[in-house]
């Protein structure tokens, strides 16, 4: 069964203080850390600011407004304080299709959880500054992300931010592909926490994907009301990971956080505006080059037609996982032109692109897909949530029994087909 | 820091210091030395690991004072106040009220210092001002009491436990005999002598006839709802925040895991007040902080045009509040006689100054950004209020 897979990969800056007090970073403890009452957070210093800057020009975010800080309220242990500071979500970067990575938030680290029975807290890791890097959830495969992973360190250029001593620390997304499931069975969301190495990440994304596609399949097949254990995991929630044995264990449930403004700390301006374009361009030339690299035979408009368009960097990611790299690449082609036309969201092109990169590509796959977007307005007219996807096999069984569905079904395509140019991308 | 030779001129300024002085300091200020609880069961055991700065200056003043023999072992006395400065019954409500009208008792987080001062324990008192809790206790002291609260950002708020952060304001209480304690104690807390009392300011009156302040772009922007609306979210979502830092359930299932200085009491909150607000739902939490993030920007507009307004013209604008006579426990009581907020000096961060006039009748004045000083002058303070008194 097909799984999608997002990450969140957190990156310990190699910066001499703390991100919001004057302690030496991994060492000093002071109230600012510890949460004491009475203290205030001090604004974070250029030093941390200009690293943070550097993973956002090289990941190809452009900043709206200014930097705004967040108490994120959670009640776990390693947090003194009852909140995380971290940078404001809504409104800071532009939705860029360009790049996998969609937002990077500056935050201050939790502490440290040592042991399960005699559980213990350092908070010499406390306050310590930290970017957290998210992804788009595009990935399909283990192969896929440990691309992405691999180049991550040389496109960021990590080895100068990053401190050596702390290994990335990543929290893997999964859950089943939502096309062609069951709605009526749970699909739900899980988070692996702190999975440090590829090896790990690799590992457990596997198990996870037997796991849940077992789970699934063990569910359908019941159709009844779950009792007992099986219950907990029909949520969504997080998970933690096992080095020795390799699998993961329930920890708790995902809570819904509230974000409350951090008045203390005054907004900061990231750039002025003659440097965002100066990222821009250098994002465009440097993925030009991979591009040329990957496909050699591909003209020059087709490469800047892409490139206008935004995808580049999420096309080099499949293509690298793949070995028919021309007709991936000109598939591609055809799905942009179409998403011209028509007005379509970033997550509608990710799932299409998912679906159509991994389907055997033939000309009736892509009728499919071109006809499922004018099926689903159709049906939202008439607030019946389906796609065409599962309403199409459901239609053609009942179409033998009688005769008037297979009426409907015809003059329906005769009146849909027409309003979209498909002859125009099929001679493409 | 406060350089030695504008030290020796405060000292020199201070003549008319009393030879017993002792000043009071709200428990919400922490130091090392004193109790700083926060009036609350959760932090008893809270050993902090530092001072904050209004009690390393004053303490620092206070030692040059004895040196150079102004004063006679002047004292510092921890002031009670009101379980995290939330300002609701106060500490009355067990305590009998020092005062001869004994119905008039007022709640508020600053109630401890008045509680001192009418009684002539202290003779100027330092507090926390976040909606008026400084300046609103002066309207049961008839003729005895005054309150400041200076403009946002003079004086360092380090070491106060937070209630709302941007709206706390360290503030000053004293009685009206030693209003002089005011302009030194300001002086000294600010550190910085560099902002000069001008002698020539324009003041423009508002008149209390009612057209003239009905058509007054200010009556309107202090009587838009949207404020109240504002200002009772925000306290009341950063109450809620800031209380759950002290959580101890949080920390009970892991053994040595408190960082060294800061152990809270599991058994947590019992103050009605506090509870109420700890134990709202998620939901409403989340739809209170939608609803905040909707209103910030019209009211930061309304905001700046009220601050535009008093910098601009360099208005003095003067409110008549009347006394209290009976008990009063919310902030809802903290309006003029036209029914205006006391806290709209908090949200704009402007300074303000409470001051007796006759019987049960009382002034606040509120002056442009950095006026501190014209108000907390004995003669210009004087000549603002005869404009206006000679206007009315």
């Amino acid at each position: 069964m097909k799984i999608i897979i997002g990450l969140e990969i957190h990156c310990p800056l190699n910066t001499k203080f703390k991100l919001f007090c004057n302690c030496l970073r991994n060492i000093g403890t002071c109230a600012i850390c510890k949460g004491e009452p009475g203290s205030y957070p001090l604004p974070p210093k250029e030093e941390v600011i200009e690293k943070y800057k550097k993973i956002i020009t090289l990941s190809g975010l452009e900043p709206i407004g200014d930097l705004i800080f967040e108490r994120k309220h959670y009640h776990y242990p390693d947090l003194p304080k009852g909140f995380q500071i971290t940078t404001r979500r809504k409104d800071l970067f532009k939705e860029s299709v360009d790049s996998p990575i969609y937002f990077a938030a500056l935050e201050e680290d939790p502490a440290s959880l040592k042991g399960d029975l005699l559980r213990k807290i350092s908070y010499s890791r406390c306050g310590n500054p930290l970017v957290e890097i998210i992804t788009m959830p595009i990935f399909n495969n283990a192969e896929e992300v440990s691309l992405f992973y691999q180049n991550l360190e040389k496109d960021l250029e990590l080895n100068n931010l990053k401190s050596r001593k702390e290994p990335l620390r990543v929290d893997v997304n999964i859950s089943l592909a939502p096309t062609g499931l069951d709605k009526k069975v749970p699909n739900p969301q899980i988070e692996v926490k702190n999975v440090h190495s590829l090896t790990n990440i690799i590992e457990c994304i596997n198990t996870e994907q037997k796991r849940l596609s077992e789970r699934y399949i063990y569910l359908e097949s019941r159709k009844e009301p779950l009792a007992g254990n099986l219950l907990m995991t029909d949520t969504n929630h997080t998970r933690g990971y096992d080095e020795t044995s390799g699998g993961t264990r329930y920890s708790r449930e995902k809570e819904s956080y509230i974000f409350l403004r951090e008045i203390n700390i005054p907004p900061i301006t990231l750039f002025k505006k003659n440097r965002e374009k100066e990222s821009v361009v250098m994002n465009y030339t440097s993925l030009y080059s991979k591009l040329v690299l990957l496909i050699p035979e591909a003209s020059a408009e087709e490469l800047e037609e892409v490139l206008s368009e935004g995808w580049a960097s999420l096309l080099i990611i499949k293509l690298e996982s793949k070995q028919e790299k021309i007709f991936l690449f000109r598939y591609f082609l055809i799905i942009l032109k179409y998403c011209r036309l028509n007005d379509y969201t970033t997550q509608e092109i990710i799932s299409l692109t998912n679906y159509a990169l991994e389907n055997p590509i033939t000309k009736e796959t892509l009728k499919k897909i071109i006809i499922s977007r004018t099926y689903d307005d159709f049906y939202a007219r008439k607030r019946i949530n389906i796609t065409f996807q599962e309403l199409v096999p459901q239609l053609r069984c009942l179409a033998t029994r009688s005769d008037k569905i297979q009426k409907i079904i015809s003059i329906e395509e005769r009146r849909i087909l027409p309003s979209i140019n498909i002859r125009e991308l099929l001679e493409f | 820091m406060i350089n030695s030779e504008k030290r020796e001129e405060i000292l020199l300024c201070s003549q008319k210091i009393p030879f017993y002085l002792t000043v009071g300091i709200k428990k919400a200020f922490i130091s090392t030395k004193y109790p700083s609880d926060c009036s609350s069961p959760v932090l008893k055991e809270y050993a902090p690991s530092f001072s904050s700065d209004v009690h390393k200056i004053i303490g620092r003043f206070l030692r040059d004072l004895e040196i150079s023999s102004r004063a006679h072992h002047p004292l510092i006395k921890p002031e009670f106040c009101d379980e995290f400065c939330r300002g609701s019954a106060g500490i009355f409500t067990d305590k009998k009220y020092p005062h001869p009208r004994s119905n008039s008792i007022l709640g508020g987080s600053s109630s401890g210092a008045v509680y001192n001062l009418l009684l002539g324990q202290t003779d100027i008192s330092i507090c926390s001002d976040t909606g008026g809790s400084a300046r609103f206790p002066v309207l049961c002291g008839d003729n005895s009491l005054v309150g400041f609260k200076p403009s946002y950002g003079l004086i360092s708020k380090n070491g106060l436990i937070e209630y709302v952060g941007d709206l706390d304001t360290v503030s000053l209480m004293s009685s009206t005999k030693n209003f002089n304690l005011l302009q030194i104690f300001f002086d000294v807390l600010t550190e910085d002598n560099s902002i000069e009392i001008k002698k020539d300011f324009r003041i423009t009156t508002i008149n209390y006839d009612k057209k003239e302040l009905k058509d007054s772009p200010l009556f309107r922007l202090y009587n838009n709802p949207l404020l109240e609306q504002y200002y009772n979210i925000k306290s009341m979502l950063y109450c809620w925040s800031n209380t759950h830092r002290y959580d101890g359930k949080r920390f009970s299932s892991y053994q040595n895991t408190y960082p060294s200085s800061f152990k809270p009491n599991p058994s947590f909150l019992e103050n009605g007040e506090i509870k109420r607000v700890r134990q709202l739902s998620f939901n409403k939490i989340n739809a209170c902080s939608l609803r905040l993030e909707q209103i910030s920007r019209k009211v930061q507009k309304i905001i700046n045009q009220i601050i535009t307004l008093f910098s601009k013209d360099n208005i003095f604008l003067l409110r008549r509040f009347k006394g209290i006579s009976t008990y009063i426990s919310d902030t809802d009581g903290m309006t003029d006689d036209k029914g205006l907020k006391l806290f709209i000096e908090n949200l704009t961060g402007l300074p303000a100054i409470m001051v007796p006039a006759g019987r049960n009748e009382y002034f606040q004045i509120t002056g442009p950004p950095n006026s501190d000083k014209l108000l907390l002058n004995k003669e210009s303070l004087n000549k603002i209020i005869s404009k206006f008194t000679a206007k009315s």
